[in-house]
């Protein structure tokens, strides 16, 4: 389908924010023509709210010096906060990820966001990431005990689980580094489930009255 | 009055999976290798989430089944049975980084709906030896030579390629713009030319000119492919006129 935002009909203000809607990630040229005739019935207040909201996140986010998370300060709530475990640091891909597992109320340590997974192939190497950031905080630190490794369950997420291993174990022997358990997802069927996520599942078999 | 509906296409495929991206909200486009259509880039939906039949059965480095819907401008995955994990090979770092390298390579070497079934089952057949084989320097090496003579790239080793004469045994320069060995002789400064040693031609020589089975018998010296590392690199930047980048992360882990 031709996008309206070529027509010539359309006005340039128009043509232009499907346009600028369309560099978000998930939104194709029929969602950002729907979003932005939405916008032409918003009030004008509404729309100013939208576009202060997109302007702050550029100019009052920054990350946070101790776990890269994003934060408004330099040091974010979850690193002030004196309630934390200290002594466990969670090691995640992206910020979203924090959220997820703040969500579920299962972590009361601390966390580091590395802003991506190791992917040689796409060019994404240990120097791209932030793998520099949690040695160096852990090497400040001696209160920390344990890392627990949260990358994706995918290949990159492996090779960056054991890359961080690699370099935590020359540098510090001390430490204890964990990696989150793999195995079924609630709600789902074994009859679905794949031959790795099987293999995983029953090598993570844990007591039943452990897990009850 | 009967809608006209286009018939989609549908293919059925073994193919190893080269890279992987995600797109969208929980979707990822795989690039996938196989014998009868080369690259194919099929997108695979709702894969990144927990509860996908799908997740588990693909990823980067996989030899898969795969079902594929042919698209206009974007294939589908329909269905993906795995067929090799290499979950062994995943367990050590260096060889995940090898076999990134492997993936890489034939990525560059390949095109779309080209098929190309010497690439694929070169790229299988190192994938399933590199678990075993104890010697993984030379294993690399011999899969990049034999990569370029299956791609029809193989540097000339034989003849001097600024005066055409015959090569006599000894000392050479590789020159990666001009495609291969050049006499000392005849050898201008411009060029960014690799020194070569007489050993290290000969290995280079008996690695393209022969299969696995003769090559893994063979004792070369570590700085003979040592240098081949370094002239394979400069050679296929050169032709495919583009960086390694998993060469890199391969060096840092090695």
């Amino acid at each position: 389908m031709t996008p309206l935002s070529n027509f010539q009909f359309m006005p340039p203000a128009l043509s232009k924010l499907i346009e600028s809607l369309r560099l978000l990630p998930g939104i194709g040229p029929k969602t950002a023509q729907k979003l932005a005739f939405s916008t032409l019935k918003m009030s004008t207040e509404q729309v100013k709210e939208i576009s202060e909201s997109l302007l702050d996140i550029k100019t009052q986010i920054i990350y946070c010096e101790s776990c890269q998370n994003i934060s408004e300060n330099t040091n974010c709530n979850i690193c002030i906060d004196d309630k934390r475990d200290s002594s466990i640091i969670c090691v995640v891909e992206e910020s979203m990820d924090v959220y997820v597992l703040e969500k579920s109320g299962a972590f009361k340590g601390k966390f580091h966001v590395l802003h991506g997974s190791i992917s040689p192939v796409n060019g994404i190497g240990p120097d791209e990431i932030r793998i520099k950031e949690l040695i160096n905080r852990i090497n400040d630190k001696p209160e920390i005990e344990e890392i627990v490794i949260a990358t994706n369950l995918n290949l990159e997420g492996e090779a960056t689980a054991m890359y961080i291993n690699q370099v935590l174990n020359n540098s510090k022997s001390k430490l204890k580094i964990t990696r989150l358990a793999r195995g079924l997802p609630s709600g789902s069927d074994i009859e679905y489930a794949d031959d790795t996520t099987i293999l995983h599942a029953l090598g993570s078999r844990v007591n039943i009255n452990e897990s009850l | 009055m009967k809608a006209y509906r286009k018939k989609k296409k549908y293919l059925q495929t073994e193919s190893i999976v080269l890279k992987v991206y995600d797109f969208g909200e929980a979707d990822r486009i795989f690039t996938l290798l196989s014998p009868s259509n080369g690259i194919i880039r099929a997108v695979a939906k709702g894969v990144r989430k927990p509860k996908s039949r799908m997740g588990g059965h693909i990823d980067i480095l996989s030899k898969v089944n795969a079902y594929i819907s042919i698209g206009e401008n974007l294939s589908n995955l329909s269905q993906v049975e795995m067929i090799d994990n290499y979950s062994l090979l995943k367990k050590d770092l260096s060889m995940i980084s090898i076999g990134f390298y492997l993936l890489e390579l034939c990525e560059k070497f390949s095109v779309e709906n080209d098929p190309n079934n010497d690439i694929y089952q070169h790229l299988s057949f190192a994938l399933d030896l590199l678990l075993s084989c104890d010697n993984k320097n030379l294993l690399t090496r011999w899969f990049e030579i034999n990569l370029l003579v299956i791609s029809g790239f193989l540097p000339e080793l034989y003849t001097c390629q600024i005066s055409g004469t015959e090569l006599i045994e000894g000392d050479h320069l590789f020159s990666s713009i001009n495609g291969g060995l050049v006499d000392k002789k005849f050898a201008t400064s411009t060029d960014n030319y690799i020194l070569m040693d007489k050993n290290s031609i000969k290995a280079l020589r008996f690695l393209s000119n022969n299969l696995w089975d003769k090559v893994e018998k063979i004792n070369f010296p570590k700085n003979s492919l040592d240098k081949l590392r370094i002239v394979m690199r400069k050679y296929i930047q050169t032709i495919t006129n583009s960086q390694i980048n998993s060469e890199k992360f391969l060096s840092k882990v090695r």
